[in-house]
């Protein structure tokens, strides 16, 4: 059990948002080019990380506290992904579930000084499990996370070649096209098996849940950011003789963006302290914060656009750096059908006495 | 957020959901709301909070309180399960409103007089603050009680007064200073409910609660019922209303509700059917959300803070779920879920067709819309429109 005091959280929050600040791309910035390696060196990759392995010891409650920020500075990608697998790793070589290797341990330390980014594979399709985005960040190396079809979980690092191989999408970053054989890693790059069978499958879906929480909290900074631009907006623009801001429609939509934003933050706080204390509510928790927050997200983007008007169209407007950011992120959860089927599977009777 | 809850907190929590499974009965939740056995039942649950001391835990001790550090969590966390449990209370105001109230505003003979039987559970209190015209508007109300010798009379009339039709007082807010502006002028008075020239019209809602419209004609109301400073009323109401804003039962209500009906289509395989899954996970994320919304508007109090767009986003949570699950109800349960209760063929005991009708009932203290105003002109101080 990992509990941190409101204290420390309130610090490290401070610290982000102070970083953050200089490099959001909400003030109209280009994307920082060394974002990766300056969190590295505050710490940022290792904040879940334990005390003895080199980390801050502040769990996945901090780690949730720096995601957050990030997505409200518009840098919704890499961060929670590469954290809440480098956790999960650690957590299954406590558990005895993957085995140990100086390959591994290697890779884990290099993951917490920038060197390495540890990513999934984003599969193109139901049907498309070898072939698939991965965000990069720009680090020195990058690993993807596999389990195969026999429960063999594995870690690959894509060869430079691979890395070149981007593909344009809507995030307009460093997206790479993985297609999974052999070819993609190269000669002389590491592939590090970590093990077959149930132990490997408990470590792989501790990734899958740590990934999503984390990637929710992202989401959350994001569509906080879309709503100081609606209410900025909608404070200065004045048609038919009035702010919009003084229009009940304009108004209401705000509200329902505050209502969404703030409860999906402190959903996703309270889930992330769950998960930390594994208490036995924390996966119906995270599951339900995951649906909320990536629901979130999107209607508080569409809702802004509303607001917006014909200006948050324009291509140079901050918010559109936030939704390409966003989008890539998002499709990573799988889709909202799945999240509320995930959050459905814990509704049973007597469900919630289970705190 | 919740995170910090402390052990004697989660063994407290234990002992009321302990409590509360041996209490339960299945026919809290298949009788009519308004019937005598449901109100019986009311009765006997308000006795067995009071006998465990939690009847008003959240009160000082020198007036039957906890009277620990922790006691305003621990009525929180009651609170939570009185809803989740559907545990039924006879009613009233006095507990949570009414009381503090009291506690806050009333003199030490007030005090005296009103605290013990409200937590003894021996006073039922109404709150007279809706008017005919002065709904959303509520400074806009109209009922006078002027001043005559040591007293003051009362005429007008107040609307959709719940538990009017048993309450033994009401607290009621008249306009004391003709003439002021829209928000002073206002005084609030425990009138007893049996006195002369108070007439009370019933209007059955769609639930099947009642509520009341109640006419007051030359009541002559004594100056020691009035509660705090004269004139000074609307902002006393505010205050009052201010003590139990979390709303922390309702989210429970319903996820107790939700839990009944996914139980209900897993036994009836429609579970399989991917859009009633989808439903009920939304539904219990947004729970889960509101739920956190409520928790916020706690500690706010707990750090002696008074919420204020906080509790009104609360409040929008609920009316925006309201109409969601009665949507889940008919899709889960199509034609069934009109059955009433009493009916053999009625599902869940008849109290689908009871949550029906209650996914309407979203206008208390203001619809959807007033309260996105007010949540917009509070908490993001947007211009008036």
């Amino acid at each position: 059990m990992q509990i941190v005091d409101e204290s420390t959280l309130r610090l490290l929050r401070e610290s982000a948002a102070d970083f953050c600040k200089a490099i959001t791309l909400a003030t109209g910035n280009e994307p920082s080019t060394r974002w990766w390696s300056d969190i590295a060196e505050l710490g940022w990759l290792a904040v879940a990380t334990a005390e003895d392995q080199g980390g801050s010891g502040l769990g996945l409650t901090g780690a949730g506290v720096i995601a957050h920020e990030l997505g409200k500075a518009g840098y919704a990608r890499g961060y929670g992904e590469t954290v809440a697998l480098t956790h999960a790793l650690r957590r299954g070589l406590a558990n005895g579930d993957i085995a140990p290797s100086a390959s591994l341990e290697k890779t884990l330390d290099e993951t917490l000084t920038g060197k390495q980014q540890i990513s999934l594979l984003y599969p193109l399709g139901p049907n498309a499990a070898n072939e698939g985005l991965v965000p990069d960040v720009g680090a020195m190396h990058l690993m993807v996370l596999t389990l195969g079809d026999d429960q063999s979980l594995s870690l690959h690092q894509l060869s430079d070649v691979t890395r070149q191989q981007l593909i344009k999408t809507t995030s307009r970053s460093r997206d790479v096209l993985v297609e999974f054989h052999q070819q993609s890693f190269g000669n002389g790059s590491v592939r590090i098996s970590l093990g077959k069978g149930s132990g490997a499958q408990r470590v792989w879906n501790d990734a899958m849940e740590t990934h999503r929480i984390l990637a929710a909290a992202q989401l959350v900074g994001v569509a906080q950011t879309a709503l100081s631009m609606a209410l900025d907006y909608a404070n200065i623009r004045s048609q038919f003789g009035r702010l919009i801001g003084a229009y009940q429609a304009v108004q209401h939509a705000i509200v329902d963006i505050l209502a969404c934003t703030d409860a999906a933050e402190l959903l996703v706080n309270h889930a992330l302290a769950a998960f930390d204390a594994r208490r036995p509510d924390y996966l119906s928790l995270l599951h339900a914060a995951t649906a909320f927050a990536r629901e979130a997200a999107w209607t508080s983007l569409m809702k802004t656009y509303d607001v917006l008007g014909g200006v948050g169209f324009i291509e140079v407007h901050p918010i559109n750096r936030y939704t390409r950011a966003m989008m890539l992120t998002l499709s990573s959860l799988g889709s909202a059908s799945e999240c509320e089927d995930a959050a459905a599977n814990h509704v049973c009777p007597g469900h919630w006495l289970a705190t | 957020m919740l995170t910090q809850i402390n052990p004697a907190i989660e063994q407290f929590r234990r002992e009321v959901i302990e409590t509360f499974t041996q209490l339960k009965k299945p026919e809290w939740l298949e009788l009519d709301p308004e019937s005598p056995e449901y109100l019986a039942h009311g009765k006997t649950m308000d006795q067995a909070l009071i006998d465990r001391g939690w009847y008003a835990l959240h009160w000082p001790k020198e007036y039957g309180g906890g009277g620990t550090p922790d006691t305003f969590l621990r009525h929180a966390v009651l609170r939570e399960l009185e809803g989740y449990f559907r545990v039924p209370t006879f009613g009233g105001h006095g507990r949570y409103i009414v009381g503090p109230a009291l506690i806050e505003f009333g003199s030490a003979e007030q005090k005296a007089r009103y605290l013990p039987p409200i937590g003894r559970g021996e006073t039922v209190i109404c709150l007279g603050f809706t008017e005919p015209d002065a709904g959303s508007d509520l400074a806009a109300m109209q009922l006078r009680a002027e001043r005559q010798g040591r007293d003051y009379i009362a005429n007008g009339s107040k609307l959709y007064i719940t538990y009017g039709h048993y309450a033994t007082s009401i607290l009621l807010a008249a306009r004391t200073q003709p003439g002021s502006k829209k928000h002073d002028g206002v005084s609030l008075f425990l009138v007893d409910m049996k006195s002369p020239g108070i007439r009370i019209s019933h209007l059955p809602c769609l639930t099947g609660h009642m509520v009341n419209e109640v006419h007051f004609d030359q009541v002559r109301i004594p100056e020691d019922t009035l509660l705090g400073e004269v004139n000074r009323g609307f902002y006393h109401m505010a205050a009052a209303l201010n003590f139990e804003r979390s709303g922390l039962d309702l989210p429970a209500k319903y996820m107790a509700m939700l839990e009944d009906v996914a139980e209900f289509a897993k036994n009836a395989g429609l579970w399989q059917r991917s859009a009633i899954r989808e439903a009920v996970g939304r539904l219990a994320s947004t729970l889960e959300a509101w739920r956190m919304i409520c928790w916020r508007v706690v500690m706010l109090q707990l750090k002696g803070e008074v919420p204020s767009w906080e509790a009104s986003m609360a409040q929008l949570y609920r009316k925006d779920f309201n109409p969601q699950f009665g949507r889940l109800l008919l899709e889960v349960l199509g034609p069934q879920a009109l059955i009433e209760r009493g009916q053999n063929r009625s599902p869940l005991g008849g109290r689908v067709e009871w949550y029906l009708r209650e996914s309407f009932n979203n206008h208390g203290q203001g619809g959807r819309f007033v309260t996105r105003n007010v949540i917009a002109r509070r908490g993001l101080n947007m211009p008036r429109s």
